[in-house]
This record gives structure tokens, sequence and C-alpha cells, in this order.
């Protein structure tokens, strides 16, 4: 029993470490070589958990080799162009000009169906305002409207509204990232200021609190 | 970069160990296949109290390895292989050539299966 608390505390520890060196992807962003790693990885990990007959080296280092693998693969797409069109594949144009490319559906073994189900969770209803779709190597479509079926943007109408600042968070359930506050260039007056303005007690009685460089400040008190 | 090289120097380490794993096993199982022999040829003689002793080295000898066996091999072969070292000491004590052959060949096939599941070669990989 004590031998499966401690191998299970050494792989999580392995694994939550391996995950971190890969990077931070989400699960559904990943190259197919990344989704292979992290599938083998949980699969590897779990027999020496189940059997403590099998060292756990025997999970351990096929988890790090595989780890190897990926960084080293993608230490290799970073270099050369060629070998990241190998591993990660190339995107494919579905639709160009408003045609749809039948070869390349059926090389990419893309059906009508499929292809619809994708405009549509991209609000896309009407395949004729599709200029181009661009089946990405990650399995996700891409869609660029005609300009007459696109939203109007801000340039269109000479509009030049203010850019949107990054807001970075003050104040975390209570706690204050001093970090955070240096960063954008303010101190503890201005957030004591700040505090006052919303009549709050102190940073332990805020929920959250964001702000961003033009000022612009989010707050939300604590309930209860 | 200096991530991917730490990681390429691991890989590189963990072929190395691997390697070095074989090696280690090779040497072991060796001393192990030739003290068995000699148990083997001794009781041949008659040399009961040679063959007996040949058969405690292997048993030292194997003990003395087995923090690390336990970290390199599945339990089950070690818990194998230990059986059939002792069954050895155990047919040389009976004082009959004959079983005691058996029991060290028995041994010598332990050995090489224990080996041969690390060593590189088609077999083992696929």
């Amino acid at each position: 029993m004590a031998i499966s608390i401690i191998r299970t505390l050494i792989v999580y520890g392995t694994i939550v470490l391996s995950m971190r060196i890969m990077g931070k992807r989400q699960l559904g962003d990943l190259q197919p070589a990344e989704l292979v790693v992290a599938v083998l990885i949980s699969d590897l990990a779990a027999h020496p958990l189940q059997d403590i007959g099998i060292p756990l080296l025997y999970g351990l280092v096929p988890a790090l080799i595989l780890v190897c693998c990926e960084v080293m693969v993608s230490a290799g797409i970073m270099k050369s162009i060629r070998f990241r069109a190998f591993i990660c594949g190339k995107p494919s144009l579905l639709i160009s000009n408003g045609v749809i490319d039948q070869k390349e559906m059926k090389k990419n073994r893309f059906t009508i169906d499929e292809l619809v189900e994708q405009l549509r969770k991209k609000d896309v209803v009407d395949i004729g305002s599709v200029k181009f779709a661009v089946l990405e190597a990650d399995g996700t479509l891409s869609t660029i409207l005609y300009s007459a079926e696109a939203p109007v943007t801000p340039k269109q109408l000479n509009l030049a509204p203010p850019d949107q600042e990054r807001p970075v968070i003050i104040i975390s359930d209570g706690r204050v990232l001093k970090n955070n506050l240096t960063l954008l260039g303010y101190n503890d007056t201005w957030l004591e200021t700040q505090l006052k303005k919303r009549k709050a007690r102190g940073p332990e009685t805020v929920f959250l609190m964001t702000a961003d460089q033009s000022g612009k400040v989010f707050f939300a008190q604590k309930e209860g | 970069m200096k991530k991917e090289i730490l990681i390429f120097l691991l890989f590189a380490g963990l072929i190395t160990a691997a390697f070095f794993n074989i090696r280690y096993l090779e040497t072991l199982t060796t001393d192990l296949k030739v003290s068995a022999d000699s148990a083997e040829k001794s009781a041949e003689t008659g040399d009961w109290a040679g063959a007996e002793h040949h058969a405690q080295n292997a048993i030292s000898l194997w003990q003395e390895h087995i923090p690390y066996t336990y970290i390199v091999l599945h339990h089950g072969s070690i818990e194998r292989t230990e059986d059939v070292l002792h069954t050895l000491l155990k047919e040389i004590r009976g004082k009959d050539a004959d079983v005691v052959k058996a029991a060290a060949q028995e041994t010598s096939a332990t050995l090489d299966s224990l080996l041969n599941v690390e060593r590189i070669w088609l077999g083992s990989i696929f």
C-alpha cells in the first residue's frame, strides 16, 4: 500500500513535470505527435502503479524518452520547414475563391457534412459566403468570408476606437499580487485610493480586482 | 535552446544508462552461470563440499545485487532466479549428481532468459 502511494506521488510529479516541459497547449490544440505522446505517457505511467511487481523505471523511462523525443522533435520543427511539414502536416485549402476543392476534401477524408458542421460552428450558415476555408494541420477549420459578408470593422467605418489594454489581476481572492501592481506602474497608495473609492475595507474583502494601463479597473467584492 | 540541450543530454544519459544496465546484467549473469557450472562440475566429480561452496557463492553474489535488480528487473523474474539458485543448493545437499545437473541447467536457462529480455536483439524488441 505504502509503495503504491509513493509510486503514485513519483509518477504524478514526473507527469506534471513532463507536461510542463512539453509546453502549454490545450488538448484540442495538440499536433498529432503531441497527442500521441500525451496519450502514451498517461498509459505507460499507469502500469507500474497497478502492478508493484513491475519496476517503476519501466513506466518512468519510456515516459521520459517520449518527453525527450517530443522536445527534440519540437526543436526540429522550429529549425526546419520541411521537417515541420512532415511531422505536423500542411494546411489544406478546402474552399478556394468560393469553390469547394473536392479532390482536397477526398484527400483529407473530410465529408461535406463535416465541412458544413465546421462552418456552422463558426456561425457561417451560407457556404456561398465563404471565400476561403482552410483545414489547419491540427484539424480545425479557418474561414475567410467574402468582404460583402464579413462583419464591418471600425476601420471600414473610419472610426478609431482606443486599443484594448491587457487587464492584469491586482487582487485575487483577497491577496494582492504585488508583481502585477508594479508591472502596471502602480503602487500601494494607488491601490488604497482605488479600494477607498469602492468602499472596500481592505484587499482581504476583495474577490477580484483587475486593472490595465489605461487605468480601467474591474472590481468584485467578496460575498458574505 | 538551453531546455533542448538539457533534454538531449537527458536522452543521451538514458541511452547510456540502458547500455550500462545491459553490461551490468551481462556481467552478473555470466558470473552466476560460472558459479552454477562450477557447482555442477564439482558435483559430477563427487566434490559435494566444493559444489555447495560454489552454489553458496552464487546465492551471495545474487543477493549482493538485489537492490539494483529490483530497480531494473521484473520482480517476478528476480524471485524466480532466487528460487532456482536455492533449488540448486538444495539438490547439491541431496547429493544426486543427475538432479544437480538438471538444477544447474535450469539455473543457466533462467539466467539466460533474464538477460535476453534486456539484451538488444530482434526477439526482445518485437
